[in-house]
């Protein structure tokens, strides 16, 4: 199966909320792979509902074989996507309300809010236009990669650029991933050894790790982890005690 | 459908009819309908969120790769002002209210939103604990084709008395200030984007940009905007960005010599860019509407809301179907919803009592 190597160039600021300092909203600089999956195969390989309802829409269904929106489907295809590592970036702040029908609407509070400052009211920190990431996507050959999606809370174009890697060898042993990887992702018998932990919803990252299992080494260059899929870390799915029973 | 009797002369709308979805869809599917338009300032309009316009560094063009500041009219600020036009007309036609009380009263932003009617439906909305409806109307933010610098001017307003002056009674009045404002004759060029629409939905969004007429702050004294659709493609995926569109159509300005010249002259070299861009998208294109057959589908579409009688018969149509898709997946539901979600909620309990305490950890 071919690997994928993926530049995303932003075309418009994204900004997920990462982590929420009363009224700053951060976005971390890597993207999560989960949250590019999604947006690079919702609709065709992943159901993607227009209507969300009561608990659903709060509950997240990344890995929930019984959520119509899980990312499974994708193991059975044969994708997966890891998480995008910055090359280039840059930040913008921009300041956003939820107002009513007027234009000008004062600082109100709503919903369940326990703070003392308006919630209708808040100061993004975007990634701003023009930063680019790389990461690698594993998909067979008849998938069709967009060329553009969309990501983050604004749903920001974003173009993609895939290059087919011609030069795969596969190993086993102690290796070092300089690409973020996705720690719930691994497969069960890679040993991760040594990370830096990049802590963002809804999981953890890891980058720089220091890992010992199979491997793939592309171009000489890269190391990644081979058998990674969806969850394949994550015991509850394939437990008996599945939410499927 | 009682559409069918409508007066329609363009071909390319009648095709559409057959085209688009019947009834909204549950799922999100490939039926993409992109409109390609130019967006240019008619005034002075104000695109600010932090006390000065939104500005970006990018490169100029595609092919002119020094780096130049742009103006932006983030997406948020195209699309409000388009979705409340349509507000007002639902509202106008009666088919939605502004009273809260009445049966079909619909909140803006707001948690007595009605979640039926075509606004709701089409441009989404998101109450907390009650749930959503994603938008199907995707928008970019825009850029401006000219740099910065030679697109604003800051101009120094005050507020003063009845009199008009600065001074009442003796006393200095304090309200004196500078803001930046967009230069008239800027150009946006935008691709704003409608997935899964039925023939009615087409017709309101379009109409939506077609009617709006201003965008930024200060709407009720500048703003005046003109939207110059140059372009409508069908297809099953997305397509370029706004960025793209600019950078592109930067460039073949930049060849012709004249980045700022007539807007019937930009407009005609927008649709050549759109329609070359389309080229090398690896999208299906069912359908592309340019030139001769955009002119005339534009004419029908003008003709459909200055008529009140078939603007009504659209409408009332589309209200049919947007309710319609409330009762068979949405907020109307009821009952059957009701007891699916009980369902859930037990195996979600199930499901919460096997994650051990350090999974859960992990996990979230």
């Amino acid at each position: 199966m071919p690997i994928y190597q993926c530049t995303l160039t932003l075309h418009d600021n994204v900004f997920f909320a990462t982590r929420e300092m009363g009224i700053l909203y951060e976005t971390e600089k890597y993207l999560h792979n989960w949250a590019l999956s999604y947006a690079l195969f919702a609709g065709i390989h992943v159901m993607q509902s227009y209507r969300l309802v009561g608990p659903d829409a709060q509950r997240p269904s990344y890995l929930d074989p019984t959520s119509e929106q899980n990312l499974l489907p994708l193991n059975k295809e044969g994708i997966y996507v890891f998480p995008a590592k910055p090359l280039q970036w840059s930040y913008q702040v921009h300041t956003f309300k939820a107002a009513q029908v007027h234009y000008y609407a004062e600082a109100v509070k709503f919903g369940d809010c326990t703070g003392n400052f308006p919630i209708n009211y808040g100061r993004a920190k975007e990634l701003a236009v023009g930063s680019i990431y790389q990461t690698y996507i594993l998909a067979p050959e008849t998938v069709q990669i967009p060329r553009w999606i969309r990501l983050g809370k604004w749903a920001a174009k974003v173009h993609v650029q895939i290059q087919t890697i011609a030069e795969v060898e596969s190993g086993s042993g102690s290796y070092i991933c300089t690409h973020p990887l996705n720690p719930l992702d691994l497969p069960p018998a890679t040993r991760l050894l040594l990370y830096n932990r990049i802590v963002m919803p809804p999981s953890s990252l890891v980058s720089h790790a220091q890992l010992e299992g199979d491997y793939w080494l592309i171009e000489k260059r890269t190391y990644l982890p081979r058998g990674v899929a969806y969850g394949a870390n994550y015991p509850q799915i394939h437990s008996p005690t599945c939410p499927s029973h | 459908m009682t559409t069918k009797k409508l007066p329609i002369q363009s071909e390319a709308l009648q095709a559409l009819q057959s085209q688009l979805h019947k009834a909204f869809p549950r799922l999100a599917s490939g039926k993409y309908v992109h409109f390609f338009l130019v967006r240019h300032s008619r005034s002075f309009p104000v695109f600010q969120t932090d006390g000065v316009l939104n500005t970006a560094r990018v490169q100029a063009g595609l092919q002119s790769t020094k780096m130049m500041s742009r103006l932006v009219i983030f997406k948020r600020k195209q699309v409000t002002p388009e979705r409340l036009m349509g507000r007002e007309l639902l509202r106008a036609l009666g088919l939605t209210s502004g009273n809260e009380g009445d049966a079909n009263y619909c909140q803006y932003n707001g948690e007595n939103t009605c979640k039926k009617c075509p606004d709701c439906i089409i441009y989404g909305f998101a109450i907390g604990n009650q749930g959503s409806e994603r938008s199907k109307v995707y928008s970019d933010s825009a850029f401006s084709l000219t740099p910065y610098e030679i697109s604003h001017q800051s101009f120094t307003f005050n507020a003063p008395s009845e009199a008009g002056t600065m001074s009442e009674q003796g006393e200095m009045r304090s309200s004196i200030n500078e803001l930046d404002h967009v230069l008239p004759e800027v150009n946006f060029p935008a691709v704003e984007t409608l997935r899964d629409p039925t023939w009615e939905a087409f017709i309101y969004v379009l109409g939506n940009l077609l009617r709006t007429k201003r965008y930024g702050a200060q709407e009720s004294r500048t703003g005046t905007m003109t939207n110059h659709i140059v372009g409508i493609a069908l297809c099953d995926g997305e397509v370029f960005s706004n960025l793209h569109f600019t950078q592109a159509l930067y460039d073949a300005l930049k060849a012709r010599g004249e980045i700022n010249g007539p807007i019937a002259d930009i407009c005609q070299q927008a649709s050549q860019v759109a329609q070359e861009l389309l080229t090398q998208e690896p999208v299906t294109k069912q359908q592309l509407i340019f030139g001769e057959a955009l002119e005339q589908l534009l004419a029908d579409v003008t003709h459909i809301y200055q008529s009140s009688d078939q603007l009504r018969t659209v409408l009332e149509t589309l209200y049919g179907q947007t309710t319609t898709y409330a009762q068979e997946y949405g907020a109307l539901h009821g009952a059957k919803e009701e007891g699916k979600r009980k369902g859930r909620k037990r195996r979600d309990q199930g499901d919460e009592s096997d994650a051990t305490e350090s999974e859960q950890e992990t996990l979230f």
